[in-house]
C-alpha cells in the first residue's frame, strides 16, 4: 500500500457512506452493550461536547479492510443500525507525514455524525457493540482562557514608563512595555528587572523568519499595522480559488486555518465527494475571522512577534531586530467570537478541532504551538486528559514527534500552555500535561498574579501583568496589538481604537515563554547548534529567575473591583501558598541565550570541598539529583559524590582536570500522588575544572 | 593541563630564563626591577586545550588589569582590577576585592613571552604570547558582578 493510496482510500469512504438505515434500535440499555460502552467510551458522557457527533478508533483489521477499498462494506456493518450524515477520517493525513501518523493511530480514528436528536449516549452505545470499535471519544468542548481582563490604552495618556531612556527600538509604546524593560518606574509596586529579559537578548537575535509560531486562538488581524508583515503566508496557495493549490490538505489556507465549526466542514467536505466533486482536501466554511470578540490571538501574537523597529505601536519578544527578521506568525483559529449589542462571546473549541490545527500546524512548518486555551475540567492526572482527550493526545505528540520537526535547530517542535486564570491550586489540562510547557503569570513585582493558576502541572512563570484596581490606570497589565480599529461592531471600549489595548492573564504570560523560545531557538540556529526538543525545554526551564524568594511569607493584595482611588473589594492572598508552585523561576531570554551559547566551566580548588552557587545554572531553591559519569569522575578525582546543600552544588576534586556534573529534577509533579499530574523532568550540565588554586569569583589569574 | 613533557620543556625555559635573568643581574643588578615591570605592560594570550581555557589579559601601566577568559563553552567573561609587581612577583585583586588565587614568579623569553609560574604550586607555569585583545573579545563579553540580586537587579553575566 502505498502512502498516497492510503490517503486516498481512507478519503474516499465519505463517497461510499450513505449508507443507512432507518430506525434506530435503542440498545443502550442491554447490560452487554452497557459493558461494552463502559468499556470502549473515554471519559463520561457529557454535555460539554459536540451534540450529533463522535470519534471513534477502530482495530488494524479494519484499516487493512479500508485500505483495500473495502471501504462501504465497513461502513454499512458499523452503521447498520443508526441514520448517519457523514463518516470519514478525523485527521487528513497527508502523504510525506503517514509513517508518523501511524505512530500515534491517527489513521484510525474516524469521526461520524448523526442527527442530534440520537443521543449521544444511544449512538455511543451502538458504536461500541462492533468489535472492530475498540475506542469512542466524545468531541468535547475546550474553553478559551479568556484575559483576566481587557482595557483600553490611550496614547494621549502616556504619563508613565517602565523604561524611558536608552531603549533600542524606535517603536513608541515600548517605553511602557514593562514586561520587556522593566525600570522599576512603572508603578509603586514594580521592582527593576521584573521582565522577560529580552534588551540583553536582543544584541544576540531578535528572531528568525525561519521559524513560525502558530497560535491556536481567536483569528490573528494579519492586517494589522505591526503584524502584516509578520504573519506567516502560505505561498503555494492561491487566495480564495477554493482549490488545495499546494497539496496540504486544506485549501485556501493563506495565513493559516480557521479550524471552526468542524461538522460544516465536514458536511460540506462530504456533500462536495457525493456530488463527486474532486475536491481532496478539507475547506472551511469560515475564513480566518479576526474581528469579532476580544482580539485575543491578535494581542497574543503581538507580544511575540510585532514588527520591532518599525516605528509603530509596540515592540515584541521575537519580531525582529529592525530590519522585518522576526518569527512568523500562523493563525491557528480554533475559536469564534460573536459581538452581540456590545458584548463579546466566544465559542468554545472542540477536540476533533484542536487536533486537526496540530496536525496543520506540524504539517506546515510550525516548532511552536503557542495556546492559550485549556479544558476548565477539574482534570488532575494525566491518565484522565490522556483517556478523555486521545485524539487530542495523539496529535499533540505528532506535533511534537522530532520526525515533523520544523527548524534546523530544534528536534522536534514545542508546545506551550497557558496555566489557567482560576487561581486554583493546579494547572488545567493540556498544559499539565507531561510534555507540555504550562506558564503560570507574574507581576510587574516578581510576585504571582492574583488570578494565576499554580501549582502541580505548572512549568514556568512569566509576565502576565495584573490590575491594581483603579480605573483608567492599566499601565501594569500587558500592553500588545489589539484587533484594530478597522474590526466591525466592536464592544465599546470607551472609543479606544483597539489598535492597542492592555489584557492580563495566563494567556498573555504564555506568549512571553513562546517568544523566548523563539529567540532561543533563533540563536541556536545563529550558533550553528541543533538541540533536541528535551534539551530545549532543560535549558527554557533552567535558565530563570528565582521567585521563589519572594513568596516565602507575607501576602499581595488583590483587586477583584475596581474604583478611582483603590478603594475596591480587594483579597489579601498569602503569599507562601506559591512557594514553589510557579513552577522554576521566572523565564530569562538573556539567561537563556547564555545556555544556549554554552556555560562556561566552573572553578574549583584540588583538595578543598567546593560549594557552587546554582542561580547561573537553575532555580536553587528546586531539590536536584546529581550524576558524574564515570570518565568525569576520573578527571576530577572525585572520591564522593557531589550533592546539592543550601542551593549549592558541593563537590571535592582531588586531581586537577575537567569534567561534566548533571543536575536534575522535575516540575509540575504533583507531590500528592503518584499515579497525578506528572510533572516534566529536567537536567542541566555543569562543567568543572579543578586546578590547584583559584580565585573565588571565579577569575583565572 | 599540560603534560609532563611539556612542563619539563617549561622547566628548561624557566630555568634559562633564570640564569638569564642571574646573570643579567650581575651586570644591571640595579636597574632589573624596572626593567621587568615595564615589560608586561601590554595584552597577553594563554590557550590550554585540555581546560578548553581561552585566556585574554591585559596589563596596563596604571597597575588596572583587563581579563577576558573563557573556560568550556560560551562567551569571554571579562573581570577587572589591579596587579602590582614586587622583584618577579606578579600578584593583584579583583575589582570586587577578591585576591587572586595565587600570585607569580615572573619571567620573560624574549619580549613576546611571559611565563609566570604559580607560588602557590610552582608545578603550575603558564606560558602567555604578547598579542593584542581582539576587539570581538573586548566587544562581545560579559562582565561578572560580585553576585546575583535580581532584587537589585544585578543578575550576573549582563552586557557591559
Amino acid at each position: 500500500m502505498t502512502m498516497k493510496r492510503f490517503v486516498l482510500t481512507t478519503a474516499v469512504l465519505t463517497i461510499l457512506v450513505s449508507c443507512v438505515k432507518e430506525n434506530l434500535e435503542t440498545t443502550s440499555g442491554d447490560p452487554d452493550t452497557s459493558t461494552l460502552l463502559s468499556e470502549k467510551l473515554l471519559g463520561d458522557i457529557r454535555e460539554q461536547a459536540e451534540e450529533g457527533a463522535l470519534l471513534f478508533h477502530v482495530d488494524e483489521q479494519t484499516i487493512k479492510l479500508i485500505e483495500e477499498g473495502k471501504g462501504k462494506e465497513v461502513a454499512e456493518e458499523l452503521f447498520a443500525d443508526i441514520r448517519i450524515k457523514s463518516f470519514m477520517p478525523a485527521i487528513p493525513i497527508v502523504p510525506k507525514n503517514v509513517e508518523v501518523a501511524r505512530k500515534y493511530g491517527l489513521h484510525k480514528w474516524f469521526r461520524v455524525t448523526f442527527d442530534k436528536d440520537i443521543p449521544i449516549k444511544e449512538a455511543a452505545s451502538l458504536l461500541a457493540g462492533k468489535p472492530q470499535v475498540k475506542a469512542i471519544q466524545l468531541n468535547s468542548y475546550i474553553d478559551p482562557i479568556e484575559p483576566a481582563g481587557i482595557m483600553p490604552f490611550y496614547p494621549a495618556l502616556m504619563t508613565k514608563s517602565a523604561a524611558s531612556a536608552d531603549l533600542p527600538f524606535n517603536d513608541p509604546y515600548l517605553a511602557l512595555q514593562w514586561n520587556l524593560i522593566n525600570d522599576g518606574s512603572i508603578s509603586e509596586s514594580a521592582i527593576a528587572g521584573a521582565d522577560a529579559g529580552v534588551k540583553d537578548a536582543w544584541r544576540l537575535t531578535g528572531g528568525d523568519p525561519g521559524i513560525t509560531v502558530a497560535v491556536f486562538d481567536l483569528g490573528v488581524n494579519y492586517l494589522h499595522e505591526d503584524l502584516k508583515n509578520v504573519v506567516w503566508t502560505n505561498g503555494n496557495e492561491i487566495r480564495a480559488n477554493g482549490i488545495d493549490d499546494d497539496g496540504n490538505g486544506f485549501v485556501d489556507d493563506i495565513y493559516g486555518f480557521n479550524f471552526l465549526d468542524i461538522p460544516a466542514i465536514t458536511e460540506e467536505y462530504v456533500q462536495n465527494r457525493m456530488d463527486g466533486t474532486p475536491v481532496e482536501a478539507i475547506r472551511s466554511i469560515h475564513t480566518i475571522d479576526w474581528s469579532a470578540g476580544s482580539g485575543h490571538g491578535t494581542h497574543i501574537s503581538g507580544i511575540i512577534a510585532a514588527e520591532n523597529g518599525n516605528g509603530k505601536g509596540i515592540s515584541s519578544i521575537a519580531g525582529g531586530t529592525g530590519s522585518n527578521d522576526g518569527v512568523r506568525i500562523m493563525s491557528c483559529q480554533i475559536f469564534k467570537a460573536q459581538d452581540i449589542n456590545g458584548a463579546s462571546y466566544t465559542y468554545k473549541a472542540s477536540d476533533a478541532g484542536c487536533a486537526l490545527a496540530f496536525i496543520y500546524a506540524a504539517d506546515n512548518g510550525a516548532c511552536i504551538a503557542q495556546c492559550s486555551y485549556g479544558n476548565t475540567d477539574i482534570i488532575t492526572d494525566d491518565e484522565t486528559y490522556t483517556q478523555t482527550s486521545r485524539l487530542e493526545t495523539a496529535a499533540l505528540r505528532y506535533f511534537m514527534d522530532p520526525a515533523n520537526s520544523n527548524h534546523e535547530s530544534l528536534q522536534g517542535n514545542m508546545a506551550i500552555f497557558a496555566a489557567g486564570n482560576m487561581g486554583n491550586p493546579y494547572s488545567i489540562y493540556p498544559a499539565a500535561f507531561s510534555d507540555c510547557i504550562s506558564v503560570t503569570a507574574i507581576g510587574c513585582d516578581w510576585l504571582p498574579a492574583g488570578y494565576t493558576n499554580y501549582g502541580p502541572g505548572c512549568k514556568i512563570a512569566a509576565p502576565g501583568g495584573e490590575w491594581q484596581g483603579i480605573y483608567g490606570e492599566y499601565s501594569t497589565c500587558i500592553l500588545s496589538t489589539g484587533k484594530g480599529s478597522q474590526a466591525p461592531n466592536t464592544p465599546a471600549l470607551n472609543g479606544d481604537n483597539h489598535n492597542y489595548v492592555y489584557m492580563f492573564g495566563t494567556s498573555m504570560a504564555c506568549p512571553h515563554v513562546t517568544g523566548v523560545t523563539a529567540l532561543g531557538i533563533a540563536y541556536a540556529k545563529k550558533l550553528g547548534k541543533t538541540f533536541t526538543r528535551e534539551q530545549m525545554t532543560s535549558m527554557l526551564l533552567t535558565s530563570v529567575n528565582d521567585i521563589d524568594c519572594f513568596l516565602e511569607s507575607g501576602t499581595k493584595r488583590y483587586y477583584t473591583t475596581g474604583s478611582y482611588d483603590q478603594s475596591g473589594d480587594y483579597e489579601e492572598i498569602p503569599l507562601n501558598r506559591y512557594y514553589g508552585q510557579m513552577g522554576t523561576g521566572a523565564v530569562d531570554a538573556w539567561k537563556f541565550l547564555m545556555a544556549i551559547e554554552g556555560v562556561p566551566s566552573v572553578q574549583v580548588k584540588v583538595g578543598e570541598t567546593s560549594e557552587i552557587p546554582l542561580e547561573d545554572f537553575c532555580n536553587p531553591s528546586g531539590i536536584y539529583e546529581v550524576y558524574a559519569d564515570a570518565g568525569s569522575k576520573a578527571s576530577l578525582g572525585l572520591e564522593s559524590e557531589p550533592f546539592i546543600r543550601n542551593g549549592a552544588l558541593v563537590i571535592r576534586c582531588t586531581k586537577t582536570g575537567a569534567g561534566k556534573v548533571t543536575i536534575s529534577s522535575s516540575v509540575g509533579k504533583d507531590p500528592g500522588r503518584d499515579d497525578g499530574i506528572g510533572g516534566m523532568d529536567y537536567s542541566r550540565e555543569i562543567s568543572i575544572v579543578s586546578r590547584p588554586f583559584t580565585a573565588t569569583n571565579g577569575g583565572w589569574l | 593541563m599540560k603534560s609532563y613533557m611539556m612542563k619539563n620543556t617549561l622547566y628548561s625555559i624557566i630555568l634559562i630564563g633564570m640564569v638569564m635573568l642571574m646573570s643579567g643581574c650581575k651586570d644591571k643588578e640595579d636597574v632589573t626591577p624596572v626593567n621587568t615591570a615595564p615589560s608586561i605592560i601590554g595584552d597577553w594570550h594563554y590557550t590550554d586545550d585540555e581546560l578548553q581555557a581561552d585566556i585574554y589579559v591585559a596589563f596596563n601601566s596604571t597597575g588596572a588589569f583587563d581579563l577576558y577568559q573563557k573556560i568550556g563553552e560560551g562567551r569571554h567573561r571579562k573581570y577587572t582590577g589591579n596587579w602590582s609587581m614586587e622583584g618577579n612577583v606578579l600578584s593583584g585583586s579583583y575589582s570586587d576585592d577578591t585576591a587572586w588565587g595565587s600570585s607569580y614568579n615572573v619571567t620573560f623569553d624574549g619580549d613576546s613571552k611571559m611565563i609566570l609560574t604559580a607560588t602557590e604550586d610552582s608545578r603550575e607555569s603558564y606560558t602567555y604570547s604578547r598579542e593584542s585583545i581582539p576587539d570581538e573579545i573586548r566587544d562581545g563579553s560579559v562582565e561578572v558582578k560580585a553576585s546575583c540580586d535580581i532584587l537589585n537587579s544585578q543578575p550576573q553575566y549582563r552586557w557591559l
